[in-house]
C-alpha cells in the first residue's frame, strides 16, 4: 500500500516539481560531496598535478589521471605517522567501551532503583552536555596536570568516559523496559546482578550500540585535547600529527590527503556500516 | 491503596537500595565532578592568580586578570566575533536543516542515501574538515578560485583578507554541522501526527505555507535543541581555525576559544586565560538563556 501511495504522489507532482528536485539533489551533492571528492581525488595523484590543474576549470581537476600510490607510501613513511593511528584507533576503541560500561552501570541506577535526590543527581549530570569544553580546556589541562596525567594516555582517556549523553541514551532505553520483569526476576529469587544482566542489558544493545559509536567518533575527532597535553609525538594522535605537516608556506596537499584519508575511513566506515544507530543516537539525545 | 506489606517488601529492594545506586554510580560521579565541573571551579580559582611559563601559581592578583580581560581589544573583539559567528551560524544552519529535513523526509532509499551524504562532514574528524577547506580556498590550486578564474574575475585571497576568511571559517563551520541540525528536525517531524500533515495537503496549503505556518510552530522543541547545541559548539569552535587561519588576518577569525588557547598555550599565560574563560562562559550562560526565553515554547501536542 505504501508503494502504491509513494507511486501516487510521484505521479501527482509536476514536471516542473519534478526538475526542480533534481536540481536540489545535484546542489546537494556538489556541495557536500565535491569537497570530500577532490580532497580524495588530490590522494591519488602526483602533487604536481595537484598544482597544475587545481586553479584551472579542466576535467582533469576532477579526475585523477594519471593516478598514484606514492603520497600514500610517503604518508606512511612519515616520522610516527603509522604509530599515530594505532593511539588514535586504540583510544577510541578503548574510550567508547569504557564509556559505555560507565554510562551503563549509572543509567541502570538512575533508571531503576528509587533513591532520593535522584531526579537531581540525572540533572547535574545531563547539564554537562552544554559545558563547551574547548573553552574551558586551560582550567581542565591545570586539573591534569595536577593529576599527573598530562603526556600520557590516562590524561586522553579520563577526561571524557563519563559521557552525559552516553547516560542520557542508555537511561532512557532501560526506563522503556516494563519494571514488572525486574518484579519477576525478584520473585525468583534473583538479585540487582541478575536483573542487570538477564533483563537490562540483553533488551538495551541497539541504546549500548548507539552509545558506543557516538563516542567512537567523538574520541576520532578529538583535536585540541591531545594537541595541548601531548607532548611527545610518538603518543600523539594522528589528526594533530597530520596538521603538524602543514607548511603555510608550501602546502604538500598529495601526502596531506593521503594521510588524511587513512585517518577519515576508519571512522567514516565505521559511521555507514552502523548509521542507522547513529542517526537514532542524536534524535534521541534530542528528543525523549 | 498500595498494601502495607508491599510497601515493606520495596523498602528491603535492592531496587531502593542508596547503597546499590551510590556504587554503581560512583565512578561516573567521581569522574563528573573531576573533569566536568573541576575545570568550571579551577577556571575560577586559577582566573584570580598569576602564573609561571612553567605553569606553577605565583601568587594571589584579586580582579587583576578580568580587569587586564574587560581592558584587552584582542579579546573584546573575540568576544563580539564568538557572539556575532553563532547569530550567523545558528539561523543559517537551523534553516538549512529543516529544508533539509523538509526536503529528505519520506524515507526513499534515494533520500537516505542523501542523508549519509549531508551527515559524512559531520563524522569526518575536524582538523580534516579545515584540510579539505584549506585546499578548496587555496589562494592558487583551490577549486574557488579556479570557478572564479573561469568567470574572469581575479583570484581571492580567501585566507588573507579578513572578510574572506570569515566566510570560510563560518563555512566550513555550517557546512560541517547542518547534518546534525537536519538529523534533529527529522526526528521532529517523525514526532508530528501523520493526521496533521495529511490534513494540511489536504487543505490545499502549498508546501511552503505548509511548512512555515503549521509544521515550524510544532518543531519548536527542535528548534530549541538544535538552537541550544548549536550555540554551544559556536563557543568552542577551534580547530578548522587552527588549521586555516590561526586566528588571522589581523584577528579577523580571532573567536574567544582561539584567543584563551593562545594565551594559555602559546603565551603560557594561564591566569589571563582562565579569567577569559570565565567572562566566556559567562557570556555563553546569558546568550543561551536569552534563546530559550526567544525560542520558549508556545505549542503542546
Amino acid at each position: 500500500m505504501s508503494v502504491t501511495s509513494s507511486k501516487q504522489k510521484l505521479n501527482h507532482r509536476t514536471p516542473l516539481a519534478r526538475a526542480g528536485s533534481i536540481i536540489v539533489r545535484l546542489l546537494l551533492l556538489l556541495l557536500f560531496l565535491l569537497p570530500i571528492y577532490l580532497a580524495v581525488v588530490s590522494a591519488f595523484r602526483p602533487n604536481g598535478d595537484i598544482f597544475r590543474y587545481g586553479g584551472t576549470l579542466a576535467w582533469q581537476t576532477f579526475i585523477p589521471v594519471p593516478f598514484t600510490l606514492v603520497n600514500f607510501q610517503e604518508a606512511w613513511a612519515l616520522p610516527n605517522f603509522p604509530i599515530q593511528i594505532v593511539n588514535t584507533a586504540v583510544l577510541a576503541l578503548v574510550q567508547a567501551t569504557a564509556t559505555v560500561a560507565l554510562a551503563l552501570l549509572a543509567a541502570f541506577a538512575l533508571a531503576r532503583i528509587r533513591f532520593r535526590f535522584r531526579g537531581l543527581i540525572f540533572y547535574l549530570i545531563l547539564i554537562t552536555m552544554f559545558i563547551p569544553f574547548e573553552a574551558l580546556a586551560a582550567p581542565l589541562f591545570l586539573i591534569v596536570k595536577d593529576l599527573g596525567q598530562l603526556n600520557s594516555f590516562w590524561g586522553l582517556l579520563l577526561p571524557w568516559i563519563a559521557a552525559p549523553i552516553a547516560i542520557f541514551i542508555l537511561r532512557q532505553a532501560i526506563a522503556d523496559i516494563p519494571a514488572s520483569f525486574d518484579e519477576a526476576v525478584m520473585l525468583d529469587g534473583g538479585s540487582l546482578r541478575h536483573i542487570f544482566t538477564v533483563v537490562i542489558v540483553p533488551s538495551v544493545w541497539p541504546a549500548m550500540l548507539t552509545a558506543w559509536l557516538t563516542t567512537f567518533i567523538f574520541s576520532w575527532d578529538s583535536f585540541l585535547w591531545p594537541l595541548i597535553i601531548i607532548q611527545d609525538p610518538a603518543k600523539q594522535l594522528a589528526q594533530v600529527g597530520i596538521v603538524s605537516l602543514i607548511n603555510p608556506n608550501e602546502v604538500h596537499y598529495g601526502t596531506l590527503f593521503a594521510a588524511s584519508l587513512i585517518v577519515t575511513i576508519p571512522v567514516v566506515v565505521m559511521f555507514l556500516l552502523l548509521q542507522r544507530y547513529y542517526q537514532e543516537g542524536t534524535v534521541a539525545s534530542g528528543l525523549k | 491503596m498500595i498494601s502495607g506489606s508491599v510497601k515493606k517488601r520495596r523498602v528491603r529492594s535492592p531496587l531502593t537500595s542508596a547503597r546499590n545506586a551510590a556504587l554503581l554510580l560512583l565512578p561516573t560521579l567521581l569522574l563528573i565532578a573531576i573533569y566536568k565541573y573541576g575545570p568550571i571551579g579551577q577556571a575560577v580559582v586559577a582566573s584570580g592568580q598569576s602564573f609561571s611559563v612553567a605553569g606553577i601559581p605565583l601568587g594571589w592578583v584579586g580582579l587583576g586578570n578580568y580587569e587586564r580581560a574587560l581592558a584587552d581589544q584582542v579579546f573584546l573583539q573575540s568576544l563580539g566575533l564568538t557572539v556575532a559567528f553563532a547569530a550567523i551560524k545558528i539561523p543559517v544552519q537551523l534553516a538549512l536543516g529543516f529544508s533539509l529535513a523538509m526536503f529528505l523526509f519520506q524515507s526513499t532509499k534515494l533520500n537516505g542515501f542523501f542523508r549519509v551524504i549531508i551527515i559524512t562532514p559531520a563524522v569526518t574528524p575536524i582538523a580534516i574538515v579545515g584540510i579539505i577547506f584549506l585546499f578548496l580556498f587555496d589562494r592558487e590550486v583551490g577549486l574557488t578560485n579556479a570557478v572564479l578564474t573561469a568567470f574572469g574575475t581575479g583570484r581571492v585571497g580567501w585566507l588573507t583578507e579578513p572578510h574572506a576568511a570569515q566566510f570560510v571559517v563560518i563555512f566550513a563551520s555550517i557546512w560541517r554541522d547542518a547534518g546534525f541540525a537536519m538529523l534533529f528536525y527529522l526526528a521532529g517531524l517523525t514526532a508530528i501526527p501523520q493526521e496533521v500533515l495529511e490534513a494540511s495537503r489536504v487543505d490545499g496549503a502549498n508546501s511552503w505555507q505548509r511548512s512555515t505556518k503549521i509544521l515550524l510552530p510544532m518543531l519548536q522543541r527542535s528548534t530549541q535543541l538544535a538552537a541550544v547545541s548549536t550555540t554551544v559548539a559556536a563557543f568552542q569552535y577551534f580547530a578548522p581555525i587552527f588549521v586555516l587561519t590561526r586566528g588571522g588576518p589581523q584577528n579577523a577569525t580571532n573567536v574567544a576559544a582561539y584567543n584563551i588557547y593562545q594565551q594559555a598555550f602559546v603565551f603560557y599565560d594561564q591566569g589571563f586565560a582562565n579569567a577569559m574563560a570565565v567572562v566566556l562562559l559567562a557570556v555563553l550562560v546569558v546568550v543561551t538563556a536569552f534563546e530559550l526565553y526567544l525560542l520558549r515554547s508556545r505549542w503542546e501536542y
